[in-house]
């Protein structure tokens, strides 16, 4: 066993693991933050995806070790209080939720460009989600969504 | 293979006493991209686990004066958000950034692309063509092994049971020179290299071509340098007209090593597309 | 024109919000005191008769049960033809036909179950589409 210290959503944890546990597992199953979805379980889809020290990470592909005295946000990490982060906000006003399976890892992807790049390119938005896979929407609600995100974020800063 | 204990480790003298200790029982985790999906399709070997993600002896890129130091730790993403690297190595660049998606570059590693010996590993070709060496480092010592030879087999290496892969590095090129690398995947991200190829070359005031590296992925066993191209291209003059010979050349060296294979038709001709893109970029960047 | 109350307007989706913030339960997150995990065992060819030994599975310490077509009162389902059956009885049709179901105390323990109940299959004629190489 693995005495693992982690601090997610801003709260510190210590929980005491298998040494093969996976990210994945350790939000879902140990934590009971099932908002982090998997999806195919290699890396393929995104569905996974949690920001790791500022940088976004397919959390079926971590093991929880890695991960030992780390900072790690989930899409429960995202509202403050009752508002939404902008990039939520956005995906909700722009109708970019269907069957929402895709979207914290898409939200997260989305967030992780905006923290580092706040006015991304079209091009540059397709990319940070390049690695998140969606079957319902065709993606164009998704970007115009993280575009919105953009700009609002822009808007509030002036 | 039952994973049983898991070390997190911070400094390289551990993990090399460590693995002195548990030899093949121990597999290390760089990245994690790799080794996951083998736990998942439970075809890891090993039931010790090194966690050396955080070890900082295996990180940080040095642009030095002369050599080019890469830590194993060195991710696709550090290398894809280096000015330097777009701009100085950009065959390495863009193989870095061809790699699966924004997740899978945040966490993989060269250490890890490298040591796992796959055919398709995209940064071996751009590796390869810069004539670059590995180091491994055991309790014992240090060596230096030129990575053209460190590929002993598919998946195999030249990795000793109680050694670690710490660096990846090679000459800093200077003068007029180009790095181009070119990969055929089945789509545009998250796509496994199916052909790939990488051209380094140097040319003179008059255009003739010197210096020459060719170096292939997906074409065999493993990642290669390709000799016969190099020899081909050696003293060609960059303003003649000799490039579709090259890509019918190339062609027939895919015929006759994959001869027999399934893939050789696909490959044989495939190459053609991917050394001539290769190609183009590698003689714009001369101009 | 008159300007109409709900078509040409836009809403919000109700479960958008639960949606956004990983609130929304799915079926793989919904988690009881005590649970049980389960693993189905299915057919590995297209057409076999099949003997099954659920035997060693359900020695393994942990495991609650395997199920077979012995547990299912009514074994034959369908719309039109009933003949779907939950669990295979003494015949597969297809790879992936359910033949046995694991209940066992982690998700672990009952995917080592599955892999020790014993399916003999007795290959018979089947229908591929073969292509000549």
């Amino acid at each position: 066993m693995f005495e693992l210290k982690i601090n997610v959503n801003g709260k510190a944890y210590e929980v005491d693991i298998e040494p093969d546990l996976r990210l994945l597992d350790l939000l879902r199953d140990k934590l009971r933050l099932t908002g982090t979805k998997e999806g195919c379980g290699e890396g393929e889809c995104g569905a996974c995806t949690v920001i790791l020290e500022g940088r976004a990470v397919n959390s079926c592909l971590v093991l929880a070790i890695q991960a030992h005295e780390k900072n790690v946000l989930t899409i429960e990490g995202l509202e403050k209080g009752d508002a939404l982060d902008p990039v939520q906000q956005a995906f909700l006003d722009n109708g970019a939720v269907q069957c929402g399976y895709c979207i914290p890892g898409m939200v997260l992807s989305a967030k992780a460009l905006l923290d580092v790049n706040p006015v991304p390119t079209d091009e540059e938005i397709k990319e940070s989600v390049s690695g998140n896979l969606c079957r319902c929407t065709g993606y164009d609600k998704i970007v115009s969504s993280v575009k919105l995100a953009s700009d609002r974020i822009s808007k509030e800063g002036k | 293979m039952e994973i049983t204990k898991a070390h997190k480790l911070y400094e390289l003298e551990t993990c090399l006493k460590l693995k002195a200790e548990y030899l093949e029982k121990a597999e290390f985790i760089a990245g994690g991209t790799d080794l996951l999906v083998h736990i998942r399709e439970k075809e890891n070997h090993g039931e010790v686990i090194l966690d050396v993600s955080d070890i900082k002896e295996l990180k940080g890129m040095d642009y030095g004066k002369d050599r080019v130091t890469l830590g194993a730790m060195t991710t696709f993403s550090e290398i894809v958000e280096s000015e330097w690297a777009k701009e100085a190595l950009q065959g390495l660049w863009e193989a870095c950034k061809s790699v699966g998606s924004p997740q899978i570059r945040n966490t993989g590693t060269l250490g890890g692309n490298v040591a796992n010996g796959s055919p398709a590993a995209d940064s071996a070709p751009p590796l390869l063509a810069l004539g670059s060496q590995v180091t491994l480092k055991n309790e014992k010592g240090s060596r230096l092994v030129d990575l053209d030879a460190f590929y002993l087999g598919k998946g195999k290496t030249d990795i000793k049971a109680d050694e670690v892969l710490t660096q990846i590095s090679f000459n800093k090129p200077t003068g007029k020179y180009a790095l181009s690398f070119e990969k055929l995947g089945l789509r545009n991200a998250l796509a496994i290299s199916r052909i790939s190829a990488s051209i380094y070359m140097e040319c003179d005031q008059a255009g003739v071509l010197k210096n020459v590296r060719v170096a292939s992925g997906s074409i065999g066993l493993v990642p290669q340098r390709e000799i016969e191209m190099e020899t081909y291209l050696t003293g060609k003059n960059i303003n003649d007209s000799w490039q579709d010979e090259a890509l019918t050349v190339f062609s027939d060296i895919v015929k006759e090593r994959l001869a027999g294979r399934s893939s050789m038709p696909f490959k044989k001709e495939a190459i053609k597309g991917v050394f001539e893109k290769a190609l183009t970029k590698a003689l714009d960047q001369l101009v | 024109m008159s300007s109409f109350k709900n078509v040409g307007q836009s809403f919000r989706r109700k479960d958008g919000r639960d949606k956004l913030t990983g609130k929304a339960l799915y079926p793989q997150d919904i988690y009881l005191d005590d649970m049980l995990f389960g693993h189905t065992i299915r057919s590995t060819k297209p057409h076999a008769n099949i003997k099954v030994d659920i035997a060693e599975a359900e020695a393994l310490e942990g495991v609650y049960k395997v199920l077979t077509y012995k547990d299912v009162p009514h074994n034959k389902h369908g719309v039109l033809f009933k003949d779907h059956q939950v669990f295979a009885v003494d015949r597969v049709r297809r790879i992936g036909d359910p033949i046995a179901f694991v209940v066992a105390q982690t998700a672990k323990l009952a995917e080592e179950a599955a892999s020790l109940v014993k399916v003999n299959y007795e290959e018979i004629q089947q229908y591929l589409i073969q292509e000549k190489q």
